[in-house]
This record gives structure tokens, sequence and C-alpha cells, in this order.
């Protein structure tokens, strides 16, 4: 872990994305405690406020502080984001072993399936989900973890097929290992780096997605703190007072490019082919 | 040897392809292989030496024809060495690990501790130094060190039979005497244990072999002791490879 961390903390952009995501969680954490001033405290005498010592990132248009709801909006968004991802890679795991299955029937059905419904848009999936479930946490998690899952699928599948077939999984075989056996101990740890890119960028597309959907009305509820309502809220006052939209775009943005650069240095840092102080640790 | 074969295969005939491109790459091929000797596979390119090995160890199914093994699955009884050493290692694995692969399979009855020291065994038997090469990965090892950490393999679970295809076609020269010395080595420590090696290397089968068997266009060309196929060949076309090898 220490080593992973080490190597990670050496790249700049390894330092910048632990930074970001590090204060991510805490800031998350912390919010389920305490925030600067209750969310339901609203100033009507201090609408659009500036920042000041009082409201650190200034009020919205109903005199509630600016900081407190990007605080608790935090939590909201990580909770999307560590759902989606799961989702996103049970769903993609599932399918990349449908797609390199030894039957041949199954390998073939299930990358016919995965490339027709890789063209169905995420968005019209969420609008499909909100006429049920209406707008809700669950419409995001389920339709971004299914449009995800696909890609990631589409993307591991090469990597997986290589490793599918290689010698060392027909040795395996013939020793009467399991597909189980082969997927877990073989497949899975060979297509590790695919899958962290593509997870981190997953998880970054997640975060645009939910203020996406919630500013169409179908994301998170309304009243619910995220850094999505925040943008829905204020986007269209943006004439009267741009620092409340500058606020969470900027948060948005710093996640979003924390989460891919955390993806490529994680992959470089837990792989020994590509770390080598991996390789020099003593160990079976 | 005069002992019976414990694995023989009768009037095989295999296919590759489908309709139009079906053609056939084994024809009427029959062949024994009994406990603890060395038979060499031999012939040119796309002969179908790989082919019928495969088929002789139930790695692919023939079209015709009878596999016979006197034993259990013949594939969980034998150990496979393949052309490719950094190819048949999991670039992702310990040397350690995957030399215990097949007990970890195999032998759930094992402890950790045994597990790992027949592993280390596997190791000293190919002329590998468990404390050094146990932990490294595949990706340390030169082309000599891995084609021996996957006979190791090969040997861990005290199989049957061994299959190497082309064990040394891609190893340095320098590196093939390590790998002639493991197999020897292994010719006097597993005394039961059958090899059956696909070469297009004379000399190193002139070195392991006991018996020959010459596959010329997927058919038998001639079958014998080692001495009389290569001192004595009865076709043109052995005397052919004999004559092309000491070019």
């Amino acid at each position: 872990m220490m080593v992973v961390l080490r190597a990670m903390w050496r790249r700049a952009e390894g330092r910048f994305a632990l930074v970001v995501l590090g204060l991510w969680l805490i800031v998350a954490g912390v919010s389920l405690f305490w925030t600067p001033r209750p969310l339901l405290e609203t100033d009507g005498y201090h609408v659009w406020a500036t920042p000041s010592a009082a409201h650190w990132l200034g009020t919205d248009g109903t005199g509630a502080d600016v900081f407190s709801w990007l605080m608790a909006g935090s939590r909201t968004n990580l909770l999307i984001v560590v759902l989606t991802v799961l989702v996103a890679a049970v769903f993609g795991l599932l399918l990349v072993a449908a797609m390199v299955a030894r039957r041949a029937t199954v390998a073939v059905v299930s990358v016919v399936i995965v490339d027709a419904l890789i063209s169905i848009p995420t968005v019209l999936l969420a609008l499909m989900l909100a006429v049920p479930l209406g707008a809700s946490v669950v419409v995001i998690v389920v339709a971004c973890g299914f449009g995800y899952g696909l890609n990631l699928a589409r993307v591991a599948r090469p990597a997986a097929l290589l490793a599918a077939r290689s010698s060392y999984v027909e040795s395996a075989l013939s020793n009467g290992a399991s597909g189980w056996w082969i997927f877990v101990r073989h497949i899975v740890p060979n297509i590790v780096p695919v899958l962290l890119v593509q997870l981190s960028l997953s998880a970054g597309t997640s975060v645009l997605a939910e203020s996406g959907l919630t500013y169409l009305g179908i994301g998170v509820p309304s009243g619910v703190p995220s850094w999505g309502h925040s943008l829905a809220t204020s986007v269209k006052f943006i004439n009267v007072y741009p620092l409340t939209v500058l606020w969470p775009g900027l948060i948005v943005t710093v996640v979003v490019v924390a989460l891919n650069v955390f993806g490529d240095v994680l992959r470089d840092a837990i792989d020994p082919l590509t770390n080598p102080a991996l390789r020099e640790r003593s160990g079976r | 040897m005069t002992t019976a074969p414990f694995l023989s295969v009768r009037n095989i005939d295999k296919f590759f392809g489908s309709r139009a491109a079906r053609r056939q790459v084994l024809f009427d091929v029959s062949a024994d292989v009994r406990p603890g000797e060395c038979l060499a596979v031999i012939g040119g390119s796309g002969s179908g030496k790989s082919t019928l090995t495969r088929i002789m160890l139930g790695l692919e199914t023939a079209d015709a024809g009878t596999v016979d093994y006197a034993g259990g699955d013949v594939r969980r009884e034998s150990g496979l060495v393949f052309q490719d050493p950094f190819a048949s290692l999991d670039p992702r694995w310990r040397v350690a690990r995957s030399v215990a692969e097949p007990l970890l399979i195999q032998r759930r009855d094992l402890s950790r501790a045994d597990i790992d020291a027949r592993a280390a065994l596997a190791l000293r038997t190919v002329g590998l130094d468990p404390d050094v090469f146990a932990s490294r990965y595949p990706i340390d090892l030169s082309g000599g060190q891995a084609q021996r950490v996957t006979i190791a393999r090969a040997i861990v679970n005290e199989p049957k039979v061994i299959l190497a295809d082309e064990p040394m076609s891609a190893i340095d020269v320098a590196a093939r005497i390590q790998i002639l010395d493991a197999f020897a080595t292994i010719r006097e420590t597993h005394r039961e244990t059958a090899i059956i090696m696909v070469s297009h290397d004379l000399g190193v089968v002139r070195h392991l072999a006991d018996r020959i068997l010459v596959l010329h266009d997927g058919r038998v060309e001639e079958c014998g002791p080692t001495a009389a196929v290569l001192g004595d060949p009865q076709s043109a076309y052995t005397r052919r490879l004999i004559a092309a090898a000491s070019l």
C-alpha cells in the first residue's frame, strides 16, 4: 500500500490527484457532522452576498450559504461516484467474462449484445428510468453504471482475450483449473491497468453526468445537496451573480481532472510491470 | 524400452477449417508413448507435429481415431512447456506462484508450506535457486531462466508425461545448454515421467530422445529408436531432414 502511495506521490500529477481526492473525502466526511451554516438556514437580507467571513463563498438567491451546500453536496457526489463505479465494474466484468468465454456462441452473442446496447445514450436511459423512479440518485447510478459498464467491457476485451488465450491459461486449464479460477486469477489481474483507467474516467464522467441529469430534473431530487444541484439552481442567474455558478463549476472541473489523472497514476503505481519497487519487495 | 505404452493414439485424422477451406492436417497417424521414455516428434513446419502431440494430451480433439491413456484424465497428469517462455508465464505472477499453480489447482490437501517446499524443489531440479528466483517476476528473468521456470511448473505435480513443444527455439544458443541440463536432470530424477518433445533441432533430439517419430505433411514417415532413425534413416524425407540439419 505504502509502496503504491509513494510511487503516486513521486509524480506531480499524482500529488495533485491525491490532494484533491483526499480533500474531497475529508470534506464529505466532515459534512456529515458539521457545515459552517445549517443547510436550511436562509438570510433574506443577504442574498447574492459576496464572499465574507460569515459566508466564505457568499450566498445564493435564497440567502443560503454556498460553501455549506457545496460541502454537503460533496458527500452526495462521492456516493454517486462510488456506487456508479461499483455498478460499472461489476457489470463490465460480467460482460468481459461472457465476451472471452471459451464457448464460442456465448462470446459471439455477448459481443453483439454489447455492440447493440452501447449505442443507447446514457441520457436516454436515464430519462426512461426517471419515468417510474422520478428524480433520484438511483437513476444516475443505474444509467451511468450500465453505460460505463458497457464501455469498460468493450475496452477491456482485447486485453482479456490476450490473457484468456495465453499459454499460461492453457497450462492452468490442462491442470484442471475452473473458469472462475482463470477469470479471477489470470484475466482480471491482467486487465487491471485497463480497468483502472476506464473506471477513473467513468468516475469523472459520473460527476459531470450528475450535474447534467440534475439540471434536466432527473438526477438528484430538489432539496438534496449536490454539486449538480448547486449548478442547476444558480445557472439561471449567471448574469446576475456569476460567482455562485463559478464555485460548483470549478469544483466539478478540478475533481473530474483529479479523477482522470488518478486512474493513470494509480495504474502505473499498482502494476508490478511498471513499478519496479513492487517487484523488489520479497514475497510470493 | 520394453515396457508397455501407457499412452497410445491410433488412426488419427484431423481437419482444420470448414467447408471450402477445410484441409486435413493428420492422416491415419498412430503412435505410442512408454513410461520414462523421451519421444521426439520431428518434421518440417506444418507437418502436424504440434497438432498430433496436442491431441495425444487431450488439448485438442481428433476427427477420427482413438486416444488411449492408462490412467485418469491425461491432461491433469501432464505438464506443458511451450515455445515462448514469456508467453507461458503470467507476467503479473511471481515465479513461486507460477510454479506452484498446478498444486494450488489440484492438491487442495497440501498446506501452503508443503506447496512452497515442492515449488522450491522443482526450481532446484531445473537449476534455479528458489531463494533468488522464487520472488521474481517473469520480466526480471532471462529467456533461459523463464523457460526453466516453465519446466519447473511442468514437473511440480509429478506428471506422467511432459509435452515440450519446441522448448528451445526461442532461447539463445548460450542458454540452450541450461534447458538441456534441466531435461537431463528430469530424466534422472523422474524416471517414470515420459517426455514428448517437438523439435526442429536434431542435435537436441539426438541428446535427449529415446525414439523419434518423423512426420511429413501429416503422415508418419518413420518411427524408431533415435540411433536407428538418425543413423540409418529409411525414408528419403528423413534423410533430407538430417542433411538439412547438418548444413
